[in-house]
This record gives structure tokens, C-alpha cells and sequence, in this order.
């Protein structure tokens, strides 16, 4: 490396990427990064979420996105199709957040392997095609970018039968990690936001049962909001996470300390 | 990050990493004092800070004393109303390869990095907990606490104060007090600047970000996990290094 691109971006400079963002904690992050300025590009394989996501950023930006996207993030072609559309009239990436995920609740004798193929294909394999993507995009472009990978509790430590969600969010922290071993001479910082009990879609489809279990034992005493992760990734793409790459920050009200998942 | 109406006391903040959270939370908004052993830097930097309008104040003392922090949080509560954020910052270094080590290192290290950051610990937990906001309460410990060469008192001080950080949110989380650990890399300050320019050239070799933090990167963390946009984040060990590993 012949220069140090150092690792500041702001929001003024380029695009915010989501993935997942038709929902949950991707709708919370895109419209948490609107807020902040930042141009969205929004990705969900859900199209009906998808444009309820756009509808809410044009009431927070008074513009909308940059580009809404229906896309499958296990299809390598089609995710750098988008990617390249979004280069193409001289936009940068300077963001992003990997977050589409898949989770199903089956004990590992019983677990089909389609299901496990599914799970690790979305939750890892579906991270490894976008951050890939963007990375080159941004090494290209010569400038510093910010990637986080949603990650879960369940990357450190395992749940009550979800083998294959916690394999693949474990994996995914490896992959955050590794990236951003690799990536960082080129200015870009890797990390991941770990949610530990947030109520969305997934976790909101948690059996009454599970929710008595587990919020009492949340030192918080409550489950998380989408926007507390929101917040983390925003710190995690914001001008005081400069040297901040490799790590898992886990938003999740203590539970990890006083809870078996 | 907005700190506004928000109350922090930071010990050690008198110069180095400290100086840098008191500079960034006043900066955020927050009304800081802030305590050193040093008159000296207590003088230059609450002046500076005055000056340009912040709401800082220094108070020399040592953290180590029997009763100090006590009586330097029970003055700020009586002054403000309220505490909202602890830092514990303050710590000194005594390197010397362990079969070595004398008594007086070990003891002078472990009572100022981790005892220090306990008498401050249990006062703001008796104040916090009695607050229907709670409160955060951030410890700064080390990536050494993995280790380090020369450093078994530094280290076993750092690694302490996870373990007390840690103990605090599991206490604390009911009544919404907040604790978490920091560890920084390799951050360019007097304690780091005293290694030999071969050592220092070593460990930046490592860093895959390729050089070393600066106070400023720390203290962004810090102001982040004492805002309410981390409400949710207790119990974490958050490392800011470069992507050092230890």
C-alpha cells in the first residue's frame, strides 16, 4: 500500500447499502442511517416490506431512497448486478450493513438438510456474496468504507434448537472477522452488532413460553428494540468508530452474562 | 453523541485517554469533573475547557485514597442533583518482567488501576441505583489483560476490572445501571510513547489498521456507551485496537 487512506467517511460521501431491510432490525438500521443523511440503498427478497421500508424513509429523508431492490443475497450474480447499478452513475458505496437472516426452530435430530443448507446459505454464504461485492467495489474506488454484518448473541453462544443459526452466525462472525483482518489496508473497517433478545419478525414469532423464560433473565429486564441495534450500527459507521474493526458488539441487555440463550 | 443534561465523572482525566473522554463528553454536551493525581494537569485542563464554555471541572486527588472518590461523587451529587456516567480511567504502569516484580510494583498498580476503579464503582452504584434513569458506569481496561510481557501487575489489574465491570451489570441491571468494559490497542500516550522506538515499531507492525489509536479514538467509544443510544448495550468487553489481536 502506497498511501494510507485512513478509515473517515461521512455521510455526505456516498451510499448506505441494507440488506434485509424489508423488516425488523434492516428496516430500523435504513431508516435509523436516513436519518442521518446517508443515501439508501435498500435490498430485501420481500418486496411488499421492501416499499413499506421506502415509504417510511421518505418520511423521515422528505426524499426517499436511492434505490429499492428485491434481491435473493444467495444469488451472487444478481447482488453484483445491483452493485454495479448503483456505481454506474458515479455513486459510491461507502456503507455496508449485512444483515439479511434467516432462523427456524428445529431439534438437530430432526433438522432436514435442506433447511441447515438454507440457514447457512442465507445467513453466511448470503454475507460472504455481499460483503465481497462491496469490498471490491470499494477497493476499487480507492475510498474508505464501513461494513457491519448483523450477528447474534448466537455467534458466542448456542440456543435451544437452532443448530443451524447458531453455526451460521458463528461462521459470520469468522467471516467479519477475517474481512476485516484483510480489508484494513485498504481503509475499510469490519465489525459486527450481535442482538440478543430484540422483538422483530423472528424473535417476535418466540413462543410465549421462551418470552417468559428469557426476559426475566435479561439483567435489562426487557427485550431489545430494533432500534438499539440501530443505534450500534450507526456508531459502528459513524467518525468515533475510526479504529474500530474486528469486533463483535453485542446489543443485548446483559442477557449473555445471566442466560442460557 | 448527545450527552446533554447528562453528569459524568471520569477519574484519571487529567491527561492521556482521560483527558480525551473528558474533552469529548463536555464537548457532547455533558457537564464532566473530572479527577487526577497531578495538580498540575488538573489546573491546565480544567482552564482550557472553561475557557471555551464547557461545564468541566478538575479535582486533584488520588483514587486510590480510602474515602477519596466517595467524598469527590458525594460533592458532585450534592452540586448537580444526579450522576450519569462513571468512567475509570485512572491507572499507572510498573513494568518489570514478572521474577522480578517487587511487592511495592504489584501493590501500587493493583490499588490504583482496579481498587481505585472499585471505591468508584461501589459509590456511583449506591447513587445510580437509587435513580430511576440509572446510569453507566464504563471501566477502561486493556487488550493486556490477555497477557503482556512486564506487565503482570498491569495486566492482572486490567483483567480485574472486566470481571468488576462485569459483576457491576449483572448487580446493577435491574435497577438499569449499565457497565461495560473497554479495551484499547495500541493508543499513542505518555505510557506508550516510553517504549523504544523498536518495541513500538513491533507491535505497529501488528496492527492491521497500521498505526497506532489516538486518545480521541477511545474516548468515542466511551461517549457512546454513556448516551442513551446504547441503552441496551450492558455487560461487554468492547475492544478499540485496530483490529489487534492480543
Amino acid at each position: 500500500m502506497s498511501a494510507d487512506p485512513g478509515t473517515s467517511i461521512s455521510s455526505s460521501a456516498g451510499i448506505a447499502m441494507v440488506t434485509g431491510a424489508g423488516s425488523g432490525i434492516g428496516r430500523a438500521v435504513a431508516l435509523r442511517l436516513a436519518k442521518e443523511k446517508w443515501d439508501l440503498a435498500i435490498i430485501d427478497i420481500n418486496e411488499d416490506g421492501l416499499q413499506e421500508t421506502e415509504k417510511l424513509i421518505e418520511e423521515v429523508s422528505g426524499t426517499g431512497s436511492s434505490g429499492t431492490y428485491v434481491v435473493d443475497v444467495t444469488d451472487a450474480r444478481r447482488f453484483e448486478a445491483v452493485v454495479a447499478d448503483i456505481v454506474t452513475n458515479g455513486s459510491e458505496i461507502r456503507v455496508l450493513v449485512s444483515n439479511a437472516g434467516v432462523l427456524s426452530v428445529t431439534p438437530v435430530l430432526e433438522l432436514p438438510i435442506e433447511q441447515w443448507r438454507r440457514t447457512v446459505d442465507v445467513n453466511l454464504t448470503g454475507s460472504f456474496i455481499c460483503t465481497r461485492a462491496v469490498a471490491r467495489e470499494m477497493v476499487r474506488a480507492g475510498t474508505p468504507g464501513r461494513i457491519v454484518t448483523v450477528a447474534s448473541v448466537h455467534s458466542v453462544a448456542p440456543g435451544t434448537n437452532v443448530t443451524d443459526y447458531d453455526a451460521s452466525k458463528g461462521g459470520l462472525l469468522m467471516l467479519t472477522r477475517s474481512l476485516a483482518r484483510e480489508l484494513a489496508p485498504y481503509g475499510i473497517t469490519v465489525n459486527a452488532v450481535g442482538p440478543g433478545f430484540i422483538v422483530t419478525n423472528l424473535a417476535g414469532g418466540a413462543s410465549e413460553e421462551y418470552v417468559d423464560y428469557i426476559v426475566p433473565r435479561i439483567p435489562l429486564g426487557h427485550a431489545g428494540k430494533p432500534s438499539d441495534v440501530a443505534g450500534a450500527v450507526s456508531f459502528l459507521v459513524g467518525p468515533d468508530a475510526d479504529y474500530v474493526t474486528g469486533t463483535l458488539l453485542i446489543v443485548d441487555g446483559g442477557m449473555l452474562l445471566t442466560a442460557d440463550l | 453523541m448527545n450527552l446533554q443534561g447528562k453528569v459524568a465523572v471520569v477519574t484519571g482525566g487529567g491527561r492521556g485517554i482521560g483527558r480525551a473522554i473528558v474533552e469529548h463528553l463536555a464537548g457532547d454536551g455533558a457537564t464532566v469533573v473530572f479527577g487526577d493525581i497531578n495538580a498540575d494537569n488538573v489546573r491546565d485542563l480544567g482552564t482550557l475547557l472553561h475557557d471555551s464554555g464547557l461545564a468541566v471541572e478538575g479535582v486533584v486527588g488520588d483514587v486510590a485514597k480510602k474515602g477519596e472518590m466517595e467524598s469527590v461523587i458525594d460533592s458532585v451529587v450534592a452540586s448537580h442533583g444526579h450522576l450519569d456516567i462513571l468512567v475509570n480511567c485512572a491507572g499507572i504502569n510498573r513494568d518489570t518482567m514478572l521474577h522480578k516484580m517487587t511487592d511495592e510494583q504489584w501493590d501500587d498498580v493493583l490499588a490504583v488501576d482496579l481498587t481505585g476503579a472499585f471505591y468508584a464503582t461501589r459509590k456511583a452504584l449506591q447513587v445510580m441505583r437509587q435513580q430511576p434513569t440509572g446510569g453507566s458506569i464504563v471501566g477502561i481496561s486493556s487488550l493486556s489483560w490477555r497477557g503482556s510481557l512486564g506487565q503482570a501487575n498491569y495486566a492482572s489489574a486490567k483483567a480485574g476490572l472486566v470481571g468488576l465491570m462485569l459483576t457491576t451489570a449483572r448487580e446493577g441491571g435491574r435497577f438499569q445501571v449499565r457497565a461495560n468494559a473497554i479495551c484499547p490497542g495500541f493508543i499513542e500516550t505518555d505510557m506508550t510513547r516510553a517504549l523504544s522506538q523498536e518495541m513500538w515499531d513491533a507491535v505497529v507492525a501488528r496492527i492491521p489498521l497500521g498505526h497506532a489509536g489516538e486518545p480521541a479514538d477511545v474516548a468515542g467509544l466511551v461517549a457512546f456507551l454513556g448516551s442513551d443510544t446504547a441503552k441496551y448495550i450492558t455487560g461487554q468487553v468492547i475492544e478499540v485496537g485496530g483490529g489487534l489481536v492480543w
